[in-house]
Order: C-alpha cells, then sequence, then structure tokens
C-alpha cells in the first residue's frame, strides 16, 4: 500500500500484514471455527467471549443502565446464531463484541423511543446523570454522554464505528477486520462521524471552552 | 476538504501504542490544535477507559445469568424465518451487518424461497384435486414453457383472485416471415377461474414458516455473514449453558415461549421495583411450567429477590431447591445467596457448611474472600 498523497497521515502497514504469512490462528479464533462447526463443547467454552460483550453493551448504555443484562443477553443469542457465518474474519471476542454493540444502540434507540412516547420532553441521559458527581467525573460522563447521544444522530455504520474506536478503543486495522469493510471506508465512517461530533462541540460553549483550555 | 477533516488516524492507533516517531508526534499535534474531534476523541477514549475499567460489578454472575437466560430461549433448526412485525421493526433498526456483496443467502431470501415452495405446493394440491395434470401444474408454477394454445383450466367455483393461480393464455402464431410470435391476452375474468386455495394457514409449509416466526426469538444481526446461513442447532445453543435442556421449539412451541416470556415479564417487574407482581409471576411461572428451564432460573433470581426484601425464611427453600438439581450454571450465586440468607436466619451452621461449600465448589469465585471473612468470624463465636 501506498502513502496516499491526498492525506499525510496514512501510515503504510506492516508488511508481514500486506504480504507475509498465512496469519497464526489464536486458540479463540479456532474455538470459534469449531463452535460455527457446530462443536458442542467449543461454544460451551466460547462462553469466555462474553465478558467482553458485557463490557461493548455497558460502553454504549451505560454501566448502571437497567437493560444492560437484557441486551447481553439478547447479544449472546445473536452470537449463537451469528456463529455459523463466522469465517474467522477477526477475532471471536472482537465478533462478539461488534454483535453486542449493534444490539446495544439498538436497546438505545428503543429506550430513547419509549422515552419520548411517554414523557415529551424528558430527556433519559439527564436522568441517568442526575448524581451528584465532582467536577472531573461530571465533565467525564458528560463527554461520555455527548458520544452515546451521538450515536442515535448519525448513520448506523458510523455509530458502530465511533462506538468500536472511541468507546472500545478498537484500532482502525481491527474495526475494518470487524466489520467487514475496507480500511478507508472505517476512514470515511469516522471522518463523517467526526464532522457530526464538531457540530456537536461547536453548539456546546462548555465543552468548547474545556476543549480549548486543553488541547 | 481542509488538513483538519483528514483526522490521522493511524497516528492515533500509534500514539496508542507508543511506537510514535518524533515527525509523527509533531504532525499529529499540529493536527490536534486544529481539530477539536480528535482532542475530543483521545480525552473521550480515557473517559470510556475510565469507566469501564473501573466497573468492579460482578460481572461474573452477570454473564452467567445472561448465559443461562440466553440458553432458555426456544431455538429452531431450520432457515431464519422471515421476521415476525416486532422482529421486523427490530431489523429495520438494524441494517445487514455485513456488505451486500459478502452476504449470503439472507433470511428474507430464504423465507421467500420457502414461501415459492409452499406457494408451488398449494398450486399441486388445487390443481390435482381439480383433475390438473402435472404438466398444467408446473406450466401453472411458470417451470414450462405455455403450449401453442393453452387451454383454461377446468371449471371451479369462483374464489378470491389469487396473483399466484392467475395466469394469462399465451397464443404462439407465426408470422407472414414465419417468425414465432407470441401474444398475451387477458380472457375474461369468467373465463379463466381461479383455483380454490385453501386458506395459507392450512398449508403444511405454510404452517412451518409460521410457527417458525412466531417461535423465532429477536434476532440481533449477524455481524457477517460470507456464506450460506445455518440457524443454530438445538444442541448448539443449548450448549451455552450446560444444564439447560433446549428441545426444539417447533414440535411444542407453545409452553417454552409462554415460559420464556413470563420469565422475562417477571424480571422486567423485579427490575422496575415491583417485587409483589414480580413474586406473582415467579410463582406462576414455578406453577405452570414446573419443568422448564425458566422455572429453575427463577428459583434463585427470585430468592434473591427474597432476600433482598428481607424475607431469608422464604428464600432459603427455593436456594435449596435449586441446589439439589447438581451443578447448574448458578449454582455459584444459589450457594452465596443461601449462604446469606442462613446469616441472616442466625443459622450459624447451616451458613457455615455453605460457606465451606461453595469454597470448595469453587474456589477461584469472587465471593472466597467473603466467604474466608465470614468464616473466620464464626469460628471465633
Amino acid at each position: 500500500m501506498r502513502e496516499s498523497p491526498a492525506n499525510p497521515f496514512r501510515v503504510v502497514p506492516h508488511p508481514a500484514r500486506e504480504h507475509g504469512d498465512p496469519p497464526i490462528e489464536s486458540a479463540d479464533k479456532v474455538l470459534a471455527r469449531a463452535a460455527a462447526g457446530g462443536d458442542v463443547v467449543a461454544t460451551r467454552r466460547l462462553q469466555r467471549v462474553a465478558p467482553r460483550m458485557l463490557r461493548a453493551v455497558r460502553a454504549v448504555l451505560g454501566p448502571a443502565h437497567a437493560d444492560v443484562d437484557d441486551v447481553l443477553q439478547q447479544a449472546l443469542i445473536g452470537l449463537v446464531q451469528a456463529l455459523p457465518s463466522y469465517r474467522g474474519e477477526c477475532e471471536p471476542v472482537h465478533f462478539g463484541a461488534r454483535i453486542a454493540v449493534r444490539a446495544a444502540m439498538a436497546a438505545r434507540k428503543r429506550a430513547r423511543a419509549a422515552w419520548a412516547r411517554h414523557d415529551d420532553g424528558a430527556d433519559a441521559e439527564a436522568v441517568v446523570d442526575l448524581a451528584p458527581r465532582p467536577d472531573d467525573d461530571a465533565r467525564e460522563a458528560r463527554r461520555r454522554a455527548v458520544v452515546r447521544g451521538l450515536l442515535e444522530q448519525i448513520s448506523e455504520e458510523q455509530a458502530e464505528t465511533m462506538a468500536l474506536r472511541f468507546m472500545l478503543g478498537w484500532s482502525l486495522e481491527d474495526v475494518a477486520q470487524a466489520t467487514g469493510a475496507p480500511l478507508n471506508t472505517v476512514r470515511s465512517r469516522l471522518r463523517l462521524a467526526k464532522e457530526a461530533l464538531k457540530k456537536r462541540i461547536d453548539a456546546d460553549a462548555a465543552l468548547r471552552e474545556e476543549l480549548e483550555v486543553d488541547p | 476538504m481542509s488538513v483538519a477533516d483528514l483526522h490521522p488516524e493511524d497516528l492515533l492507533d500509534r500514539e496508542v501504542l507508543g511506537v510514535l516517531t518524533a515527525s509523527e508526534r509533531a504532525l499529529l499535534d499540529a493536527h490536534l490544535v486544529q481539530c477539536s474531534a480528535c482532542r475530543f476523541e483521545r480525552r473521550v477514549r480515557v473517559d470510556f477507559n475510565a469507566e469501564l475499567g473501573a466497573d468492579p460489578s460482578h460481572d461474573g454472575s452477570l454473564v452467567r445469568l445472561a448465559i443461562e437466560r440466553a440458553a432458555q430461549v426456544p431455538m429452531v433448526a431450520a432457515p431464519l424465518p422471515e421476521p415476525t412485525a416486532e422482529a421486523s421493526a427490530e431489523a429495520a433498526r438494524l441494517p445487514a451487518a455485513a456488505p451486500a456483496r459478502r452476504t449470503g443467502r439472507t433470511p428474507r431470501r430464504a423465507a421467500s424461497l420457502v414461501l415459492v415452495a409452499a406457494t408451488f405446493l398449494l398450486a399441486t394440491a388445487s390443481f390435482a384435486a381439480a383433475g390438473g395434470s402435472f404438466t398444467s401444474i408446473l406450466r401453472q408454477a411458470g417451470l414450462l414453457s405455455q403450449p401453442e394454445v393453452e387451454a383454461p383450466p377446468p371449471a371451479k367455483t369462483a374464489a378470491s383472485p389469487s396473483p399466484v393461480a392467475r395466469k394469462v393464455p399465451v397464443v404462439r402464431e407465426r408470422s407472414a416471415q414465419g417468425d414465432e410470435v407470441v401474444t398475451e391476452s387477458e380472457p375474461p375474468r369468467e373465463s379463466v377461474p381461479e383455483p380454490v386455495l385453501p386458506p395459507v394457514a392450512e398449508s403444511p409449509v405454510a404452517t412451518a414458516v409460521a410457527l417458525v416466526s412466531s417461535a423465532a426469538p429477536r434476532v440481533v444481526a449477524a455481524p457477517s455473514a460470507n456464506g450460506p446461513r445455518r440457524a443454530p442447532s438445538n444442541e448448539t445453543h443449548a450448549a451455552l449453558s450446560e444444564p439447560v435442556k433446549v428441545t426444539s421449539s417447533v414440535a411444542t412451541p407453545a409452553p417454552a415461549v409462554d415460559a420464556a416470556a413470563m420469565f422475562q415479564e417477571a424480571s422486567v417487574a423485579r427490575r422496575r421495583g415491583e417485587h409483589a407482581r414480580a413474586a406473582t409471576l415467579y410463582r406462576e411461572l414455578g406453577e405452570r411450567f414446573p419443568s422448564a428451564p425458566e422455572a429453575a432460573t427463577a428459583q434463585v433470581t427470585f430468592a434473591r429477590m427474597l432476600l433482598d426484601d428481607g424475607d431469608p425464611a422464604a428464600a432459603v427453600p427455593l436456594f435449596d431447591r435449586y441446589l439439589a438439581r447438581g451443578k447448574t450454571t448458578l449454582r455459584e450465586e444459589a450457594l452465596v445467596g443461601r449462604a446469606r440468607a442462613l446469616s441472616q436466619l442466625g443459622r450459624t451452621d447451616g451458613e457455615r457448611a455453605a460457606w465451606e461449600l461453595l469454597k470448595a465448589e469453587f474456589p477461584g469465585s469472587l465471593h472466597v474472600h467473603r466467604a474466608d471473612a465470614r468464616l473466620l468470624e464464626l469460628g471465633s463465636r
């Protein structure tokens, strides 16, 4: 891969990734492949993916959200149902986490719709964050709430990419492998998501000021 | 597009890995000065990591409970169904996970094929009943070319128009130049009576489709589908939770679905704090579906609710009944709950035995420290 003149930030990937030997399969991948082939024991052992899925659900919903356990359950069902389609494109933990992120994003939308139906004008995020906090904690909570709120305002693909990267800290390559999208598509989704984020920052004087103070 | 619009995602990754060179650092810093979104991203990544990493909650218990509950959802060894109304709404919110080029046979397409098969069988049955030949049936299904001049099928009593059974007589003629000219003519309505079709639900295939649709759990979109999708077998699904026996819901769908729905309703009530209603539902679940896996799980969740509500005497028998099932998924939680309940009741011998059993069976449990502390306390008395 050549460095694009249009993008000075693009980095040439490690040669081994592009032309090298076949990758060594992780134990989890072997396990997931066996599970995908119907191996009952392997499926049972694949439970170890569940904590990472729980982390993803909590990232999107918030750790104290009432639906965390329900959404995790849905995600686990989704994982088992998706196993036959697993081809080892990514690590099983990423496979499971991605399902969990999608399930959690859908749950957020459902919850938001339910709030809108039952209490016009009420803000579910504001209610969740009512507890008093020290200043730093409050600022952190607000930043997290900004990201969670944005997930509902951008396209599903952008939201998923943003969640995997901002919330779970995945690398570009991890996101690309897990979503099956080319790297440039992931970059494009992130760029669009960040455009929405910039608009959100610009509309929030306190947030803008906070970011200006400490670049 | 300005430089600030080209976000240095790779450099951000390298910064996380701690492998930025000096020139890359300079490049990244220059970008960060201009780009509030990337500054925000760096900050919020740390925020999320702190929030998720600092969470000391009992993940093990929650994960095990979710696994057990997930394993109780009835599964069907059949192609993924056409979604129900609720699932359709869900699917509308969850777009296809994989790019279209990589997607195998989608559930909708698979269901469409089943529906085509159902339609074909229906047409077969109708025509057979009406004395139609197999050839005409194939023609009716569009699988054979039409004859030179096709006669309408035998007259039957009129039925509601059906696009499946509707056909247009095709007349093949020779033009003056000898070329075959195919013309279609819409005959008078009464001259092409429609076959009498049974209600869709009466067709075995259609019934199976409906059954699968109604029994299917809410489907979370698969993240990737590079080949033909296979529905997971019951065995695979049950493997998530060893002690739970999941049987096909196609054979007996109603009880499993009802038990799952009741369990779900009780759980929602419990989380909302409507404990009286939750208790009623848990008890009803145990009475109506004593052998359902949901009833077993409900014993633990109900017992923990009772314990939290200050009724340890009612909780103990529920924990006992669950523990009598052997090495079940929530055994660790049940042992802890039982020990707590016995502690509240002041039954020290029972409590001591319960903590020791927990330590023996789950030496790596998160609750071992608590057990040790409590045993120490009990031993000093």
